[in-house]
């Protein structure tokens, strides 16, 4: 049933314009399309007359007729009833000029849409897009695992079916854009659900800076994330004490740059300790912070230099997260059904930024090793997602983290090392990396710089659907890049598993400590009696 | 208040606007008081149109008073047989017309009103026709459609009645307020509406 009427041509040559008296079903970001008849070659080349359906988004909406203010005067009173008093047809009063953006009709040969440019005739009849057209050409999940990550926005629950194709997500890179309380970590992890399907079975890694992850734990119980060959996938939770660095593994560049303000005499000394021991047959793959500080020592005995470097290394790593022989073993964390969830919590910034350095970097390596044929620990791609991804990847500022990601998202396709980047301020994160991800669901954003950083990054998403963007509600999103035919609002899915990021519940903590302080029967204790007091005199 | 006889129509100036002589207090044995002739005042002509007793509404938005003395010009003078009361004396010289805006219709069975139209009546009015007041009960029948107050002569009634339009659906809606207060805000708003726009226009 058509429910509008094509009235002029839009202002861009892409656009048309037309009426509708609907103010239910057309909501900007609706799918509509015209009918159009094109001549077409069939296999030999003979010309034959097809009629398509031209597809297109609505994009802006405007009243063209209604009420008069007037009618509007008091709040409580209905315009429909004023105007139904004087006798003014009162049903289907409003009529609603709609703008539309052309996208093309759906080319089964090349599996996406194709633009024929040309803007429909006045007159011609608009419909709404039906529900199934809309689940089989928004996204091409022809052949490849698929990532069910919701439903399409405006369209009734369950009515078009939003599903990602896993190969080309985890490949080109995925960013998932929102203001902080949005969804993103929430989104994250329906993918991690997908991803963990027995029809994905993805090598999955999770870098956790704030300890939200760990529920995902319970899919290896699920019924529907078990496999008919006995598939069931594993989920593994690596605390800041499994956490380890190996210091042998890190560079010279690591090394000088964790040490508090060296002198140029002390970094040519440290070049020096170091070089000898790369050399060395005696190190090879182990060798200790101790070690590096003994071969800083001359023979004649510790001088200045040597003082000055024993402090300055002893507090960069004289730490547990340093060891002398163990380390995150990329075997152990990388395996096709598993999601290792690594917990950076407790992590300071600068150790979350080595950490990322060192274990992206190993990845990365033994992923080109795979691909050139050469002997490797993952001979399987990996998909890894970055929560705080301004942090790792900086727009301005250091990070130990941004040279590595940097080729990672460039090159890392090629390699079958996929990066997830989540972010709450998209103007934080350096261009490249954010352009480089070529999937992106965004959802709810206020900020201009954001919006700004999004539009650079994002050559896909219309104004039309960034204006969207600050009224997004939780789990509202825009999905666009490569994983889809065409941009689209969608409602992102429930979880099946429990959230792991309740926001805190700020009152509540405030009155149940209140109630158990008030408990304590007698709160105030003589200073010489409290706790460390003896401690207090000790300082003194 | 119930129905009485006014007067009888004597002439008009369109479909809708006709001209309606008063009785004059010696013509009745009940003549009409000026309240039965007032600015505003529903009335309705009785038809038979097909077997069905139809009752054309209108209301006074104007009025006019004649002296058949001074150069005896008015329409009165050409009825021959009215004109037999007149030259005899001159007792009665004052005349007062009534301007009646026709506002639709109703169809009558049994006394009671079963159903009504805001239209321009599709059937004319003929002289000597006999014009009298709408009662309170069918003031209000005839603006109820559905069980709610329906002004949809509004427009045609702003255009003939033209400068005193406002003053009269003013009227109109404040006897139609006391009449129904659940709907007293609706027809709040349109009444401020249409006396705004007065304003704003003298201003
Ligand atoms: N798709 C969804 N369906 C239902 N609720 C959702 C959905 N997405 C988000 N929410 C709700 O929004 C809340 C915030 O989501 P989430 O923790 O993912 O935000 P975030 O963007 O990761 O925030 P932060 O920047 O603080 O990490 C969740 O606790 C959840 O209640
Ligand atoms: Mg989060």
């Amino acid at each position: 049933m058509p429910i509008g009427i094509v009235s002029e041509p839009g202002r861009e040559a892409n656009e048309f314009k037309f009426i509708t008296p609907d103010d239910e079903k057309l909501k900007t970001g609706e799918f509509v399309y015209y009918n159009v008849s094109l001549e077409t070659e069939d296999e030999d080349s003979d010309l034959f007359s097809k009629t398509h359906k031209i597809f297109a988004r609505v994009i802006n909406r405007d009243e063209c007729r209604g009420y008069p203010d007037s009618f509007l005067a008091d709040p409580e009173v209905n315009p429909k009833h004023v105007a139904k008093k004087l006798g003014v047809i009162s049903e289907d009063m409003e009529l609603y000029r709609m703008t539309a953006k052309i996208i093309g009709y759906y080319d089964t040969r090349l599996n996406d849409f194709t633009n024929p440019r040309i803007v429909p005739k006045s007159g011609t009849k608009v419909e709404l897009a039906p529900d199934d057209d809309l689940e089989k050409f928004l996204t091409n999940i022809e052949d490849v695992a698929e990532a069910f990550i919701g439903d399409l926005l405006h369209r009734n629950a369950g009515a078009v079916d939003i599903k990602l194709p896993v190969d080309n997500f985890t490949s080109t890179h995925l960013s998932i854009l929102a203001s902080t309380g949005s969804g993103k970590s929430y989104t994250c992890s329906v993918i991690a659900e997908e991803l963990m399907k027995p029809d994905s079975r993805a090598a999955m890694l999770i870098l956790d800076p704030h300890a939200e992850y760990h529920t995902l734990k319970e899919i290896e119980k699920m019924e529907e994330f078990k496999g008919n060959d006995g598939y069931k996938p594993k989920v593994s939770i690596w605390g800041p004490e499994d956490i380890r660095i190996r210091f042998a593994e890190l560079s010279f560049r690591e090394i000088i740059s964790s040490l508090h303000n060296p002198s140029d005499a002390q970094e040519q000394r440290l070049r020096e300790a170091w070089n000898r021991i790369q050399s060395s047959d005696d190190y090879g793959q182990y060798y200790s912070v101790n070690d590096l500080i003994s071969e800083c020592i001359p023979e004649d005995g510790s001088d200045a230099i040597s003082d000055a470097l024993t402090w300055r290394l002893r507090n960069a790593f004289d730490r547990e997260l340093f060891d002398h022989s163990r380390n995150l073993s990329i075997s152990e964390l990388l395996e096709p059904g598993r999601v290792s969830i690594l917990q950076l919590d407790t992590i300071s910034a600068i150790d979350q930024q080595l950490i990322v350095n060192i274990l992206f970097r190993k990845i990365y390596r033994e992923r080109i090793n795979c691909e050139r044929n050469r002997d490797t620990q993952l001979d399987f791609p990996v998909f890894a997602i970055l929560e705080e991804g301004h942090r790792f990847a900086p727009a301005n500022g250091e990070s130990r983290s941004l040279p590595i990601l940097r080729t990672i998202l460039s090159e890392g396709r090629k390699f079958g090392f996929g990066i997830g980047v989540i972010s709450q301020r998209p103007s934080k994160i350096d261009d490249d990396i954010l352009s480089q991800c070529k999937t992106q669901i965004i959802m709810q954003i206020q900020n201009p710089n954001d919006q700004d950083a999004i539009r650079r990054a994002v050559e896909s998403v219309g104004e039309d659907l960034l204006s969207e963007l600050p009224g997004l509600t939780p789990g509202q999103s825009v999905v666009a890049g490569d994983s889809v035919n065409t941009p689209f609002l969608c409602k992102i899915r429930e979880r099946h598993t429990t959230h792991g990021a309740e926001s805190l519940k700020t009152s509540k903590r405030w009155r149940e400590s209140w109630t158990k302080n008030a408990q304590v029967p007698d709160k105030v204790v003589d200073a010489d009696q409290d706790k460390g007091a003896e401690d207090r005199e000790e300082l003194l | 208040m119930v129905s009485k006889k006014i007067g009888k129509v004597i002439g008009s100036n369109s479909h809708i606007d006709y001209t309606c002589e008063i009785y004059r207090k010696r013509d009745k044995d009940n003549p009409p008081t000026p309240a039965d002739h007032s600015f505003g005042q529903f009335v309705y002509i009785e038809k038979e149109i097909d077997g069905k007793n139809i009752h054309l509404i209108g209301v006074i938005y104007d009025s006019q008073i004649l002296d058949p003395d001074q150069g005896r010009t008015g329409p009165k003078l050409a009825e021959p047989h009215e004109q037999e009361l007149f030259h005899p004396s001159y007792i009665e010289e004052k005349m007062t017309l009534a301007g009646i805006a026709l506002l639709g219709y109703c169809e009558v069975d049994d006394d009671e009103f079963c159903s009504n139209e805001h239209c321009v009546p599709p059937w004319t009015i003929e002289i000597d026709d006999i014009v009298r007041t709408l009662s309170d009960k069918d003031f209000l029948k005839f603006h109820e459609v559905d069980g709610e107050i329906n002004l949809g002569y509004y427009q045609n009634l702003m255009e003939l009645a033209g400068p005193f339009g406002t003053d009269l659906l003013s009227k109109i809606i404040d006897q139609l307020k006391d009449m129904k207060p659940d709907e007293e805000k609706t027809l709040e708003v349109i009444q401020k509406n249409i006396e705004f726009s007065k304003r704003i226009k003298g201003v």
